[in-house]
């Protein structure tokens, strides 16, 4: 199979045609994905009506580029303009922006991208060797462990996020109802609807981001004193991080890497969850945890590393169980039904060669995205830097409205968007965490819908302690949230006992 | 003796009003919330049998946030205790770009029904570029010209690249 494979991946780099498409996917991916707004489901949406025409292998390959370069992309947006693309790059903009407003924006970009890439290789080598096994582990997920993963998540955000725990909790309990909002799935009964038609859809997390990230960031500079240097500098001349510095994150990379394609594997678990857990993880281990969220290179390199091992991740349930892990493995899905095929173990055993070919594509798209994006598309993101402040202002606030509006080509999206933007805004002015409440509209919907069904199912809460995972999850989720605060009292109590006993 | 606080382990005053704000809006929001869920017509409060419901969730969650209000308003009001207040006058009007950049896209939607968005994106990206430069020494004519053809760019890559329905 391995020599299959390399066969492929040679015939896919020297076919004109094979090369044409991937590259047009990885430029397209590269645009579409730096956009804010325009998701990578979007870009393969609108990319979707192209393949019709095709043969199945160069469908594939034309939407898997788009789709490996596009997760890439969304880090673009976050670095330079503190607008996550995708609830994948929500994480990213924490260091990446802080890295970005140092004068380091190229060198954040260079670091996202080398952490991709390499996220992307060993997510692919994982899908390659071991995707029968993990596909099998992935099935043991059952509803109480869905709902232990998403409040496992909750739990890691609350504790990778700056700021004080208790008004993180509060920004996440907001962001929890907020995803609630509109016709519950299970009864179809409206929700904090307030009678209007346009929110029984419920409020999507795109435009929420925008607003929450970029409208509050762009207010925030708008109300920054005049002489304060409120635009991001541009870049210096250097871009690309010494070959020590790149050799110090390999650990992290490494670690990203292996949790972003098993958390990806786990159907609607989500790059969310495996950015968040990638982050908490280096920051526990880190000997100086203060210093993430203020610019450094493993605070990108970590959530970026898992991003795109999320890639190779989510193919496994597809390609195995015929399982589609959001809504971008959903159509690609589509893909493979509209040629005629349904993705599965059967598929496995009828066309091994397609599945080497898909292989292969995947492979070709990291590679192309390794060398478009280093060569062209990070020399052209920084030249954004160079814009004048009032334009830039004005481009990105007007970016900020379209991107809204295309998601659902809808006029709610905008005021959801605007709305948000003040919300953020004040939440800064405050010093409210932000990123918990954008994780909590993202997970609501999937823990109410694990937790009811898990009830439902077992009628008893103690499932969750009966079953192994769930069990873990919980624990290890509740010592994440308790034991910081507790050191931190314990350490206040030794101080105040050291200074009475001292007689300051 | 007991021993006095240190006036730097004091919490710093404007941390404490933000605690008391911050608690406030979650306790006018949890509220608010509370009593437009429990008033709402319909299924909502029915017996869904095993099921707990789609009341289940939003109810803990409410007095989630409602403990965190209460929670912070005490920890504001605690560090406010015998303080002077952080002058808000000056702050609260340092805020004036933000509330004029917020109201400047709040007409985006009304002017795109009146002129089509085009024309919308052109008035705002001119109204924003001016805000955005009101300290810069470019004229102002250049400066609304420049966010204008922003807004056209905008608007040709996204409805005619994109096809986005504008």
């Amino acid at each position: 199979m391995i020599h299959d494979l390399f066969t492929t991946i040679l015939a896919d780099l020297f076919n004109p045609y094979s090369l044409f498409l991937a590259l047009t996917g990885v430029v397209l991916g590269l645009v579409f994905g730096a956009l804010p707004g325009v998701s990578s489901t979007m870009a393969l949406a609108v990319m979707l009506p192209f393949t019709y025409g095709m043969e199945t292998p160069a469908a594939m390959t034309l939407m898997l580029a788009v789709f490996f370069s596009s997760v890439y992309a969304g880090s673009v947006s976050a670095i330079l303009l503190n607008i996550p693309g995708t609830p994948g790059a929500m994480i990213t903009l924490l260091d990446g922006h802080s890295m970005a407003r140092k004068g380091k924006a190229a060198e954040a970009m260079a670091y996202a991208l080398i952490a991709s890439i390499f996220g992307g290789i060993i997510g692919w080598v994982i899908l390659v060797l071991l995707a029968p096994v993990i596909a099998n582990y992935a099935l043991k997920f059952g509803s109480a462990e869905y709902a232990a993963v998403v409040f496992f998540g909750l739990a890691l955000v609350a504790y990778a996020s700056s700021g004080d725990t208790l008004r993180g909790l509060a920004a996440g309990a907001i962001g929890l109802i907020v995803g609630l909002v509109g016709r519950d799935k299970i009864t179809d009964v409206p929700r904090f609807t307030f009678g209007t038609a346009d929110l029984q859809g419920g409020i999507d997390i795109i435009p929420l981001a925008i607003g929450l990230f970029g409208i509050a960031e762009v207010l925030s500079l708008l109300t920054r004193s005049d002489d304060d240097a409120s635009q991001v500098p541009e870049s210096p001349a250097r871009t690309w991080p010494k070959w020590t510095a790149l050799r110090q994150e390999f650990p992290t990379a490494l670690r990203g890497s292996v949790i972003g394609t098993f958390v990806g594997a786990i159907p609607a678990a989500g790059s969310a969850i495996a950015v968040a857990l990638a982050y908490a993880c280096e920051k526990r281990l880190s000997k100086k945890p203060e210093t993430f969220g203020t610019g450094i290179p493993r605070g990108i390199v970590a959530p970026e590393a898992a991003n795109n091992a999320c890639v190779g991740g989510a193919l496994i349930p597809m390609m195995t169980l015929g399982i589609p892990g959001d809504s971008i493995t959903a159509v690609l899905i589509g893909v493979l039904l509209l040629h005629g095929l349904r993705p599965g173990p059967g598929l496995f055993e009828n066309q091994p060669d397609l599945i080497i070919t898909i292989y292969g594509a995947l492979f070709v798209a990291i590679l192309l995205t390794a060398l478009v994006a280093g060569a062209i598309g990070i020399p052209v993101y920084r030249k954004i830097l160079a814009i004048p402040q009032r334009l830039l202002t004005a481009g990105v606030l007007i970016l900020c409205l379209l991107g809204a509006f295309s998601v659902r080509n809808a006029a709610i999206d905008v005021w959801v968007a605007i709305f948000f933007g003040a919300v953020g805004f004040s939440f800064i002015r405050l010093n409210i965490p932000v990123l918990p409440l954008a994780f909590g509209a993202v997970l609501g919907p999937l823990l109410e819908e694990n937790l009811r069904r898990t009830l439902l199912i077992h009628r008893d809460i103690s499932v969750f302690f009966d079953r192994p995972i769930s069990c873990v999850l919980i624990m290890v989720s509740l010592a994440i949230l308790v034991l910081p605060a507790l050191f931190s009292l314990i350490s206040k109590l030794r101080t105040v006992r050291q200074k009475t006993s001292s007689g300051v | 003796m007991s021993p006095t606080p240190n006036k730097d382990q004091q919490p710093d005053p404007r941390e404490s009003l933000n605690d008391l704000i911050a608690g406030g809006l979650c306790l006018i929001l949890s509220f608010g919330l509370a009593i437009y869920h429990t008033a709402q017509a319909g299924r909502l409060h029915e017996d869904f049998g095993r099921d707990p419901g789609p009341a289940f969730l939003p109810v803990i969650l409410l007095i989630a946030l409602g403990l965190s209000g209460v929670a912070l308003t005490l920890r504001g009001g605690l560090g406010m205790w015998r303080r002077r207040p952080p002058e808000m006058a000056a702050s609260l009007f340092s805020l004036w770009p933000a509330a004029a950049a917020i109201a400047i896209l709040v007409t985006f939607l009304p002017l795109r029904a009146l002129f089509g968005a085009a024309t919308a994106l052109i008035v705002i990206g001119a109204a924003l570029a001016l805000l955005a430069g009101r300290t810069e020494t470019s004229r102002w004519p250049v400066t609304a010209a420049t966010g204008a053809l922003v807004g056209l760019g905008l608007f040709g890559v996204f409805r005619f690249g994109l096809s986005v329905p504008l």
